[in-house]
């Protein structure tokens, strides 16, 4: 399936004349062009995916090479649209999306009798927790780094990509309830772990 | 507002704002911009020469100590579009040394361990 760049979502710089010099030298096969190519890029393309395969960074290395390789592929379709930095990020998403459906797919099967249990209204501590900002976003990642790696990836994917379940399901090629139900699980397993400390 | 909302609004909110991607201060690995660079740069030469080490000088860009040899040399033109970093210790080091002891002027593996 062809999936859809959406460089709105991606972090972008001004637009930057440099970007199509660059583009035209390294297109030239320029060596010092190529460096710069990487040396410019290369910092926020591994923020991102760094970010994205938390908290297994095991394929990071790979999908950074894979991205920069893809990028010179198919660098003569890139039209200055955006940004370079942001037409990179979406080649970079792209990368990552196909590691989430491949780990997805690869997934144990999801026990399908395990009840949900819904917020109670004695669970209000699990919305307002009094944390500040930061320590939330810390806490935000240590109870993700706590889950089963299909509910880490099913939670990034939705809140992070912003992707919907329809999305998610068309792109890892399970069915939208299957993925709701996924969502569920992980939402819930999630608010478990966040009340345990 | 119904618990379930409350709940979805949390996860919309808070993992919106934990979202590591936008922290600046984490930096790509030299070694990994190295290893890159030089995938980038066989793929380049895999696919036809590379621009000669005179044009890249020509277009504003420097030129290390080999390549500046390379370029001056009396050789020919194929010579000069060669990877010359192929056969070069500083990308052998720089691949696998986050801090490579390389220091010379206008070479890509030293600029990526700044």
């Amino acid at each position: 399936m062809e999936m859809q760049l959406q460089p709105e979502k991606m972090p972008a710089e001004a637009y930057s004349p440099a970007d199509s010099e660059l583009v035209a030298a390294v297109l030239r096969k320029d060596r010092k062009a190529t460096a710069e190519f990487v040396g410019r890029f290369g910092d926020a393309v591994y923020r991102y995916l760094r970010a994205r395969l938390f908290p297994n960074p095991d394929r990071l290395d790979d999908l950074f090479q894979e991205t920069f390789l893809a990028a010179w592929k198919h660098l003569p379709n890139f039209r200055g649209e955006s940004t370079l930095q942001t037409w990179l990020l979406g080649i970079a998403r792209h990368k990552v999306e196909d590691h989430y459906r491949s780990r997805l797919r690869q997934a144990e099967p999801f026990d399908e009798q395990t009840e949900i249990s819904p917020v109670r209204a004695d669970e209000e501590g699990f919305l307002n927790t009094g944390l500040d900002d930061a320590r939330r976003n810390q806490r935000v990642t240590e109870v993700l780094a706590q889950l089963p790696e299909s509910y880490a990836l099913a939670l990034m994917w939705r809140y992070w990509e912003k992707r919907s379940a329809r999305e998610m399901a068309e792109l890892s090629g399970k069915t939208e309830k299957a993925v709701e139900r996924l969502l569920a699980r992980a939402r819930a397993l999630f608010r478990e772990r966040w009340q345990s400390e | 507002m119904s618990d379930m909302s409350n709940e979805l609004e949390f996860f919309e909110k808070a993992f919106a704002e934990a979202d590591p991607a936008g922290r600046p201060d984490l930096r790509a690995p030299a070694r990994l911009k190295s290893q890159t660079f030089s995938r980038l740069a066989l793929a380049q030469a895999e696919s036809g020469p590379l621009l000669s080490v005179t044009e890249t000088k020509a277009s504003g860009r420097g030129l290390c100590v080999f390549e500046e040899l390379a370029r001056i040399a009396p050789s020919s033109r194929n010579f000069k579009r060669r990877n010359f970093c192929r056969a070069c210790h500083a990308r052998k080091l720089a691949e696998v040394m986050e801090n490579a002891p390389i220091y010379w002027g206008h070479c890509p593996y030293v600029e990526f361990q700044k």
